[in-house]
C-alpha cells in the first residue's frame, strides 16, 4: 500500500486566528521528513490534521489517495505521538502497550518490550508514576513498535535525557531501516536531529517557507567570509539570510545555487567557502528579521 | 468491512472489561456500606426511620444510577480521545461504547439478584423478597426489565453530558445537563419509580398516570434513540483534545 501524503491548500484556523495558512505538500511515503518550525508556528494544528484529530477549516488532505477523516482503514495505519498527559493513568506500562497492540495491525508486541528494556521502563509501574522523560520514552516505545505506515513524532523527545534521545534516533533509523515507513518528526531540537531528515519542511507563521531535501538544501546555502568589500561584490543579487561583521572582516550566508563559476571566483579572490547548518538556515528563515 | 467490524468489536470488550472492573468495585463498596450498616443497626445506632427496611437489592438499585452516569462521562472525556489516538475512527468508537454500555446494563441485573440472594442466605432474609418488589407488582422479572432500561439511559445521559462537555466547553455544556435532566424525568415518568419530582415541579402536567408495560419500553425505547442520536451529532466529527 502506497501511503503518500497530500496536502492542498490546508487552512486551520481558531476563531479568528489562523494557525495554519494554505499549505500545500505533497509528502512521498518511505521517508524521515523533519518538520521544523517556531513556538507556535502551526506544526501541531497541521499534524493534527494528518491524524484526523481534527478536520481542517478549508482545504483537502488525502492519504493514499483517501481522505483520511473517519476513514478506518487510513486511520489505523496513522499513528500520532506527542506529549500525552498520562496524570490519570493508572494502566501499567505493561498493559498500556499490550492495549494499544491490538488496535494497530503492523505493531510488534516484542520490538516494543525490546525497546521498553533499552530505555529502562519498568514495566509493572503504572503510566502516571512515571517520570517526564520516561513517558515521553513509553510514547516512543508505542510510535515505533506500532510501525505505521505514517508515523507523526510530535517533539517526542520532551524531558528526555541526551543518552535516551541517542537511543531515540538510533532506534528510529535502524528500524526504518527494517521496516520503511513515511516519519514525520516535528522538532525545534534542529541541530542535533538533522542527520535524521531525509527531507526538510520548515514552516513559520502558519505557512511553508521551505520543503527540500536535506542534502541539497545544506549544499545550496555557503557561507563567505573575507574582507567587506569583497564579500559585498559577490554577494549582489543573491538571497543573503545573515550577515556578520567583525572589524573589516564580513562573513555572509546565502542561500542558492552557486554556479562553478561563481565558486571559482569566490575562491580566486581568497574568500572562504563553508557549509551552513540546517540550524542556520532554520533560525534564520524563521527568525523575526527574516521577512520572505 | 472486516476490519471494521473487529474494531468495534475490540473497543466494546475492551471497555466491558475495564468498566465491569470498575463496576465490581463499586459493588464492593456498596456491599461494605450494606454490612456496615447492618452491624450499626445490631449494635444499636440510631438510624432514620425507613433505613431498617433497606435491603442490598434497593440500595444497589438506586446507586447504580449514579455509578452509570459517572463512567458514562469518563467514556466522553477518556476513552474517545484514547481510541482516536489509537487510530480508531469516532465512529467504531461510538457503536463500540454503546455495546459496551449494553452489555452493562445487562451484566447489573444478573450480578445484583445473585448477589442479593447470597446475602439473603447469611442474613436470614427472604431471598425472593425486596422491598423494591411492591412497587413493581411483585414481579422480578418487571423490576430487572426496569432496572436495566433506567441504568442504561443514565450511562447514555452521563455520556451525553460529557460529549457536550467536551466538544462545546462550559458554557454551553451546561445546556446538555438540561438536555439530559428532561430526558431522565420523562424516564421516571414512565417508570413511576422516585416519581420524577423535577418533572412534576416544572411542568405543568401530572405524571399521575398510570403506565403500562409496552407504553414504558416504548418511551425508553425513544429516550434511547434520542439520546444516541444527540451522542453522535455531537461527536460525529468533533476535534480530540491534546
Amino acid at each position: 500500500m502506497n501511503l503518500d501524503v497530500q496536502l492542498d491548500r490546508i487552512s486551520v484556523a481558531y476563531g479568528s486566528v489562523e494557525a495554519v495558512r494554505e499549505i500545500s505538500l505533497h509528502l512521498p511515503a518511505g521517508k524521515i521528513y523533519g518538520l521544523l518550525g517556531r513556538n507556535g508556528a502551526g506544526k501541531t494544528s497541521l499534524l493534527s490534521v494528518l491524524a484526523s484529530f481534527r478536520e481542517p477549516t478549508s482545504g483537502k488532505v488525502t492519504i493514499g489517495g483517501k481522505q483520511p477523516f473517519e476513514n478506518a482503514k487510513i486511520m489505523q495505519h496513522v499513528s500520532f505521538i506527542y506529549d500525552v498527559d498520562y496524570k490519570d493513568e493508572t494502566d501499567k506500562v505493561k498493559a498500556a502497550i499490550q492495549s494499544i497492540a491490538r488496535y494497530r495491525p503492523q505493531f510488534d508486541l516484542g520490538y516494543a518490550l525490546d525497546l521498553a528494556r533499552k530505555f529502562n521502563l519498568p514495566l509493572d509501574k503504572q503510566l502516571k508514576q512515571l517520570s517526564k522523560g520516561m513517558q515521553s520514552a513509553f510514547n516512543v516505545c508505542i510510535g515505533l513498535a506500532s510501525r505505521s505506515p505514517i508515523t507523526i513524532l510530535d517533539e517526542a523527545y520532551l524531558g528526555m535525557d541526551a543518552p535516551s534521545r541517542e537511543i531515540f534516533y538510533r532506534e528510529l533509523l535502524e528500524d526504518q531501516g527494517r521496516h520503511p515507513r513515511t516519519f514525520i518528526l516535528s522538532t525545534h531540537l534542529v541541530s542535533e536531529m538533522d542527520y535524521l531528515f531525509e527531507e526538510v519542511i520548515i514552516i513559520h507563521k502558519g505557512r511553508v517557507v521551505l520543503q527540500d531535501d536535506y542534502e541539497s538544501l545544506t549544499s545550496r546555502g555557503v557561507s563567505i567570509t573575507g574582507p567587506a568589500a569583497k564579500v559585498d561584490e559577490f554577494i549582489q543579487g543573491m538571497k543573503v539570510l545573515n550577515v556578520q561583521q567583525l572589524g573589516s572582516t564580513k562573513a555572509v550566508m546565502v542561500y542558492g545555487e552557486l554556479s562553478e563559476a561563481a565558486l571559482s571566483a569566490v575562491l580566486r579572490a581568497g574568500l572562504e567557502i563553508g557549509p551552513i547548518s540546517l540550524q542556520d538556515l532554520f533560525i534564520h528563515l524563521t527568525g523575526e528579521e527574516y521577512s520572505a | 468491512m472486516k476490519q471494521k467490524s473487529s474494531a468495534i468489536t475490540k473497543v466494546s470488550t475492551e471497555l466491558f472489561v475495564k468498566q465491569g472492573s470498575w463496576a465490581l468495585g463499586f459493588l464492593g463498596i456498596i456491599l461494605l456500606i450494606y454490612v456496615g450498616l447492618g452491624i450499626g443497626i445490631n449494635i444499636g445506632v440510631n438510624v432514620r426511620e425507613g433505613v431498617l427496611e433497606e435491603d442490598f437489592f434497593t440500595i444497589a438499585y438506586r446507586s447504580t444510577k449514579g455509578f452509570m452516569l459517572v463512567i458514562g462521562i469518563i467514556s466522553a472525556y477518556g476513552f474517545l480521545s484514547y481510541y482516536v489516538r489509537h487510530g480508531i475512527t469516532r465512529r467504531d468508537f461510538f457503536n463500540g461504547s454503546t455495546l459496551a454500555a449494553l452489555y452493562l446494563s445487562l451484566a447489573f441485573p444478573v450480578a445484583m439478584p445473585l448477589i442479593h440472594w447470597i446475602i439473603s442466605m447469611f442474613a436470614s432474609q427472604d431471598a425472593g423478597n425486596t422491598r423494591l418488589l411492591q412497587e413493581f407488582n411483585n414481579s422480578w422479572l418487571l423490576t430487572l426489565v426496569s432496572y436495566s432500561v433506567q441504568i442504561f439511559i443514565y450511562y447514555l445521559m452521563g455520556w451525553m453530558i460529557g460529549s457536550g462537555f467536551y466538544r462545546f466547553g462550559w458554557i454551553r455544556g451546561l445546556g446538555w445537563i438540561a438536555a439530559a435532566l428532561v430526558l431522565i424525568g420523562f424516564m421516571d415518568a414512565l417508570w413511576q419509580f422516585e416519581l420524577a419530582s423535577i418533572w412534576e415541579e416544572w411542568v405543568p402536567v401530572t405524571t399521575d398516570f398510570s403506565v403500562t408495560l409496552p407504553v414504558s419500553l416504548a418511551g425508553s425505547l425513544a429516550v434511547i434513540l434520542i439520546a444516541l442520536t444527540l451522542i453522535r451529532l455531537i461527536t460525529r466529527r468533533v476535534t480530540i483534545k491534546m
